[in-house]
């Protein structure tokens, strides 16, 4: 008990360090962190608009443009990183051999060396993906359907198809010859910016068409022979063990995919995998596969140098066809070298630097991460319900209040908590870790469970989508985004009659009269109408849930017809009725009380007749 | 580790960087709601009152616009719905040299309303005229709330191609 207690102190005390560091080192530095994130935003933001109007002309001008913009905004999270890093005094890391104080040199050469890794990562946890998003949003609702994406769809033309292929498959060789080019080159700055371009550009364009490739590989695999051989196989396996293996292990693998992994990734791996990027500015140096072979001769005293003057010599005896493949090896996988190793060098220095600030910095990052979100939810509540054309024009300032605002406390967060796991904080340093493995165990259990509790809790404290829901009763008006609502009183019945063929139910129908107007132009299609009780929601009987908007001045009325529960007719049945649009931000919604209840159900008359054709009338 | 540069030196750097920083983003910020403001009314070509424009090849030009209680058909008449009526516009359309991929879709301006013309109405669509690419009168037929009609101000007219749209000004004679 003791040492739990120990463990939660010593976590709490990493948390308070981590916080009160990082809010003194954003007080030193907030005009250039503040500077430097508003000049990443605008870079982004641009990228996105030069690309939307260049999208319909020259679609394939759209990849650079956004990739130079992605590019130019990790720029400024490094030099942000770079700033911090700075003020909190870090030097070169670890003294190894050739170790660089990237706060001494150039920060040109600091991206240089670093912005390739923070690229590769900033791609896996989707971001390339948000820009690639938003330009093809933005250019689809401007330019119209199916300008981008589809000048971009290499299943539309077989030359986009080989053009893409070439894009990628001449990116990577692209990389393979830029990466060489730049140690023997007078100038290997632009050169190494040349290849992080060139990594961007390809990213994109698999973002944006080559992924159409894949997908219809795995349709065209569905489709196959062998497809109903596996389908055969689980049905004869099915058969024998009476279980239905497959099933069980795509219900497990559901479990993992929907439940834990989103925990792990988002949660625990997401901070580390940053914090080791972080690392990246502060300066941990690797030396790659092929600077050993280049290294000068190395001291075989220490296992270190005698491994490399191993290796050394293994290369200088190295000949025929094991040359040839160790060259093709560094050739092909060489850029392995530039990706991942300084990051996963990075993410292990993280992992040693002690149960306690482990936890402290990932539950620190998961309430930063959740006040952030919260932010942004609170900031579109009060915004409040818009068509999409509105929110096109606002979301860009949205996103200026959260990520200005949120990541710059989490960028410095990041610098701060690499530096206590450096433990460069002096005097503090860590408090040595608790002798014996028990208290190790125990330390570490304590530790991971408060910190996998305040992930989950973290989860599950997520605001939801903004719900902007004006509450009406019948025949009270409600308008929606330019749309306007009228709801008759509901009647029931057990049967209804439409163009003299009567329906019948064994449940029980319930018609509402409906009324949309248009008194001004409206893009929506119309809107979304379901019936909801508090188990259940019902989309209309006859014809789905969209009512189609009325012609500009005008308005239409019809019968909606809902086929209910009979124990779902009460009180709480509510109509929710949003604006149908294609593509939607937060929107007005309106719930319009229909006052029913059990009594109406007894009363419910035998039949009724509907119109179903909307009654179209002037306003 | 290095000697930081002075103090000084660093916040005026900082303060450098936030000046550029505060105008970027003014400056993008001014950019998107320039490029943004035809998002909610599309931008259209003006052409005065009697006079002739000229989208995708073919010229168009506004010649008339009537009020109408009922709209002659094939077999009978049409009727507007109650509380409307009919506004018939008159173009005189110049096709023959119109880009092949153009079509034409025609609103009517009533104040800040935008109407779309009622092709089932009448005689003939007027896509099907257009699509004819001749050179004589288009006739569209709007149906519109009849408090509104004194607010009719212009014809608007699309050819799909890309072009703006030409509006073409007139009142109901």
């Amino acid at each position: 008990m003791a040492l739990v207690r120990q463990s939660l102190r010593s976590t709490a005390v990493e948390f308070w360090r981590l916080l009160s560091g990082t809010a003194v080192t954003l007080a030193a530095i907030w005009p250039q962190a503040l500077g430097l994130l508003l000049l990443g935003w605008s870079a982004n933001n641009l990228a996105v608009l030069l690309g939307t109007e260049v999208s319909s002309w020259q679609p394939w001008a759209v990849i650079p443009i956004v990739a130079l913009g992605a590019v130019l905004q990790l720029v400024t999270i490094l030099a942000l990183l770079r700033a911090a890093a700075r003020r909190l005094g870090v030097g070169a890391a670890g003294g190894e051999a050739g170790a660089v104080d990237p706060t001494a040199g150039s920060f040109s050469r600091l991206v240089a060396m670093t912005l390739l890794t923070f690229l590769v990562l900033y791609a896996a946890f989707g971001y390339l993906a948000d820009y690639a998003r938003r330009v093809v949003l933005l250019a689809t609702y401007r330019k119209g359907f199916g300008d981008l994406l589809g000048a971009l769809n290499p299943l539309s033309s077989p030359t986009t198809a080989v053009a893409m292929v070439s894009v990628v498959a001449l990116g990577w060789l692209a990389g393979r010859l830029i990466e060489p080019w730049s140690e023997r080159t007078r100038h290997p700055l632009p050169v190494k910016f040349l290849g992080i371009a060139v990594e961007a550009v390809v990213g994109l364009t698999i973002l944006l068409g080559v992924f159409r490739i894949f997908e219809w590989l795995q349709l065209w695999a569905s489709s196959r022979v062998f497809a109903l051989w596996w389908d055969g196989a689980r049905g004869w396996l099915r058969s024998l063990l009476h279980v239905d293996v497959p099933d069980i292990v795509q219900q497990l693998w559901s479990g993992f995919a929907e439940v834990i992994w989103p925990v792990l990734s988002t949660g625990v791996l997401r901070p580390l995998v940053w914090l080791a990027m972080a690392g990246l500015v502060f300066g941990t140096r690797v030396l790659s596969l092929a600077e050993l072979w280049r290294l000068d001769a190395a001291d075989g005293a220490s296992g270190r140098g005698g491994m490399l003057a191993r290796l050394r010599r293994d290369d200088e005896a190295t000949t025929g066809i094991r040359a040839i493949v160790l060259r093709t090896q560094a050739f092909l996988f060489g850029g392995l070298d530039e990706r991942v190793l300084p990051a996963w060098q990075s993410f292990r220095l993280v992992l040693r630097s002690g149960w306690p600030f482990l936890g402290a910095y990932l539950v620190a990052f998961t309430l930063v991460d959740l006040a952030g979100h919260w932010l942004e939810h609170l900031v579109i509540w009060l915004i409040g319900g818009h068509d999409v054309s509105f929110w096109i024009r606002v979301d860009p300032f949205v996103d200026l209040v959260t990520t200005v605002l949120v990541s710059t406390f989490q960028w410095v967060l990041l610098a701060v908590a690499y530096q206590r796991a450096l433990g460069l904080d002096a005097p503090a340093g860590f408090a040595p870790p608790p002798p014996g493995r028990r208290a190790r165990w125990t330390q570490a259990l304590t530790v991971g469970a408060v910190s996998v509790a305040v992930v989950i809790a973290a989860g599950l404290a997520q605001p939801g989508d903004v719900e902007v829901v004006q509450h009406a009763a019948t025949n009270e008006r409600a308008d929606l985004q330019g749309q306007r609502v009228v709801v008759g009183d509901p009647r029931l019945a057990h049967s209804v009659t439409s163009y003299g063929q009567q329906i019948t139910t064994d449940r029980i129908f319930v018609v509402v009269p409906f009324g949309l107007a248009s008194p001004v132009n409206t893009r929506a299609l119309g809107v979304d109408v379901t019936l909801r009780t508090d188990v259940r929601s019902y989309a209309p009987f006859n014809g789905g849930s969209l009512v189609t908007a009325a012609p500009a001045g005008f308005s239409l009325v019809q019968d909606l017809v809902f086929e209910v529960d009979p124990m779902d007719v009460t009180a709480s049945a509510v109509l929710r009725v949003r604006p149908a649009e294609v593509v939607s931000g937060t929107q007005q919604q309106a719930e319009i009380a229909l006052g029913l209840g059990p009594d109406l159900v007894a009363a419910a008359v035998p039949a009724l007749d509907i119109v179903t054709s909307p009654r179209k009338a002037a306003l | 580790m290095t000697a930081s540069p002075p103090e000084t030196t660093r916040r005026a750097g900082g303060r450098t960087l936030l000046f550029a920083g505060v105008v970027a983003a003014v400056l993008t910020a001014a950019l998107w709601l320039y490029l943004a403001r035809y998002d909610t009314v599309p931008a259209s070509v003006d052409v005065a009152a009697g006079q002739t424009g000229t989208s995708a090849g073919g010229t168009w030009r506004l010649a008339s616009l009537e009020r109408a209680d009922s709209i002659p058909n094939r077999s009978s008449a049409d009727e507007p719905v109650t509380g409307a009526t009919f506004v018939v516009a008159t173009l005189d359309a110049d096709l023959r040299t119109a880009d092949p991929q153009a079509s034409c879709s025609f609103q009517l301006a009533v104040g800040e309303l935008r109407i779309a013309e009622d092709a089932l109405v009448g005689a003939e669509p007027p896509s099907a005229v257009c699509a004819r690419r001749g050179n004589g009168p288009v006739t569209v037929v709007f149906e519109v709330p009849a408090r509104m009609v004194g607010d009719v101000r212009a014809v608007l007219v699309d050819t799909g191609t890309g072009d703006r749209p030409l509006r073409l000004a007139g009142t109901l004679g």
